[in-house]
């Protein structure tokens, strides 16, 4: 209980800042303590905010997924095929560095506004940690393991399933780790894409772009912000736990 | 002299190279050797003289350079799993228990072939027993000491039942005193108290000259740079093996002429 309250001291301390230089210096429309409150207890009171943090949850979950099952497949190819790792490795150096939000444009005018949209941008900001760390997990085998299912008699098949595959899941474990916190990073980018709707049928961040360009409520939008913090550190503590639990043999 | 049967594996005048000419490292040169079926043979060395090189290639996860390495007259050309491997830093899958590491050859590879779960299972169990490391079934490689691991790793080669069993220094992390106990458990595993026909052929790597002339009944002795044949010695000590033999006189005495034959070499490596 008391170190629950000693690290509970330094956020407190931040709001009371907050709240006095606030109202000591701020206009009456800076957000302050007292106004989010009072606009989280309306925002949760209507379902809006849980609907929205579903709503992003979902296209998250879609993007991830889609992430997952072209980088992780991909990422094992290009760690054990040397001439595909090097046909492939400049196009994936130079689209690395850009960032989700870059390509909302392109999304937009070939898929249109919408769920799908979102998802694409989701799956792209969480592809390139999941795949960079999968070629490092598939290169960083040990090579004797390969070796002892081999002189074992273990078919090349079945070798890539019962060896290849298990040595690298700890380091694709840790891409995927990396991969959903950078794609919930990214819903907020990628809801712009997804067109106005009311209450939150658009999902966090088009939650978030309404206040900022409709309503102007200064208040909602510090709210948005906490929620989406408070999911992404629930998401990583939950995927860190999944992933123990997946490998344990593993000191990740 | 007595008549020897046709040699399991023959090697003729064998050479590895490493690199590409003209900087190659000659790891091995004109190894000319005959491996008996159900010998014992030691292979002793310095190190660096070519030793994991010669099992390499015997495994066959190496080519020869050139020369010719044959097994029942046919030319190795790559692991096959009548040929079980036991390599230097164990490879232990460290995903798998203790269990599922000894049976992974019976559960992935030819070797279980024909044999029901609960025929694999029981085979595990009889050799999890063997090298005594019941209780640690379902612990992982990495809860596990070295001596612990060399013996899940000795496990899963002898789970499989190869005829042929190609072993890398495979006590040399133990203690003294486990080591001597696990050299009778592995005479017993071999065979010892078989006759010849009865037992597997086994190629044993080791850099204690005790050890080689307590388990072998020919030690190879390499001199290095390049790995060349120096001397075979046979080693006429009596089966069945066991404390009496470590006493005897022919005991230290051949363990003594070995000593001789790579001194100089030995001195020379550890002074590099
Ligand atoms: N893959 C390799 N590439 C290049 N050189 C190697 C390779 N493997 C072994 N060697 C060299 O071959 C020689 C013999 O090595 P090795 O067979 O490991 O010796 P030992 O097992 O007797 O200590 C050493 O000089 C070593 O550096
Ligand atoms: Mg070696």
């Amino acid at each position: 209980m008391k170190h629950f309250l000693i690290r509970l001291a330094t956020p407190i301390i931040l709001v009371i800042l907050w709240q006095l230089l606030a109202d000591a210096f701020g206009s009456p429309r800076m957000p302050r303590p007292s106004a989010v409150v009072a606009s989280a207890t309306k925002l949760i009171g209507s379902g809006d905010l849980i609907t929205a943090l579903a709503t992003s949850l979902g296209r998250v979950f879609f993007g991830f997924m889609l992430a997952c099952a072209i980088a992780i497949p991909l990422g094992i190819l290009m760690g054990s095929a040397r001439a595909v790792e090097r046909n492939l490795d400049p196009l994936v150096e130079s689209f690395r560095p850009v960032a989700a939000i870059a390509i909302l444009p392109l999304v937009i005018l070939w898929l249109g506004t919408g769920s799908m949209a979102a998802i694409v941008i989701v799956a792209y900001a969480a592809f390139f940690p999941i795949l960079i760390n999968t070629i490092a997990g598939v290169k960083r085998i040990d090579h004797n393991l390969m070796r002892a299912a081999y002189t074992m008699g273990v078919p090349p098949a079945t070798r890539m399933w019962v060896v290849l595959l298990p040595a690298a899941l700890p380091a694709i474990l840790v891409g995927m780790r990396i991969g959903l916190g950078m794609a919930w990073t990214a819903i907020i980018a990628a809801e712009l894409a997804v067109g106005a709707k009311a209450g939150g049928e658009g999902g966090i961040g088009q939650m978030m772009f309404i206040f900022y360009s409709y309503s102007v409520e200064l208040n909602g939008i510090v709210v948005c912000m906490i929620a989406v913090g408070i999911v992404a550190l629930v998401l990583d503590r939950i995927l860190r736990a999944a992933l123990h639990a997946a490998v344990p043999w593993s000191r990740l | 002299m007595t008549l020897q049967p046709a040699p399991k594996i023959k090697l003729a005048h064998v050479r590895k190279e490493f690199g590409g000419t003209p900087a190659a490292i000659v790891a091995v040169e004109s190894l000319s050797l005959d491996i008996r079926p159900g010998e014992f043979l030691a292979i002793v060395g310095p190190s660096g003289c070519g030793k994991t090189t010669v099992l390499n290639m015997l495994a066959g996860l190496e080519p020869v350079t050139s020369g010719t390495m044959t097994m029942d007259g046919k030319a190795i050309s790559g692991p096959g799993a009548e040929r079980g491997v036991m390599f230097q830093d164990y490879a232990l899958f460290p995903w798998k228990t203790v269990a599922g590491n000894i049976g992974f050859g019976l559960e992935h590879g030819p070797a279980g072939h024909g044999l029901s779960r609960a025929e694999r299972d029981a085979r595990v169990a009889r050799v999890i027993d063997l090298v005594g490391l019941k209780g640690s079934e379902t612990k992982y490689p990495h809860q596990l000491s070295g001596g612990m691991r060399q013996r899940v790793a000795l496990a899963r080669l002898v789970a499989n039942e190869p005829e042929i069993l190609l072993m890398d220094e495979p006590l040399a992390a133990l203690d003294a005193q486990t080591r001597i106990i696990l050299q009778d458990e592995l005479l017993r595993i071999w065979g010892q108290d078989k006759p010849t026909s009865e037992r597997r052929t086994v190629v044993y790597i080791t850099h204690s000259i005790d050890e080689a002339v307590f388990l072998a009944d020919r030690v190879v002795v390499l001199s290095s740079h390049p790995g060349r044949l120096k001397r075979i010695v046979d080693v006429d000590l009596a089966r069945p093996r066991n404390d009496e033999t470590r006493k005897s006189r022919s005991f230290s005495e051949l363990s003594q002429t070995i000593w001789e034959l790579i001194r100089e070499e030995a001195y020379r490596a550890t002074m590099q």
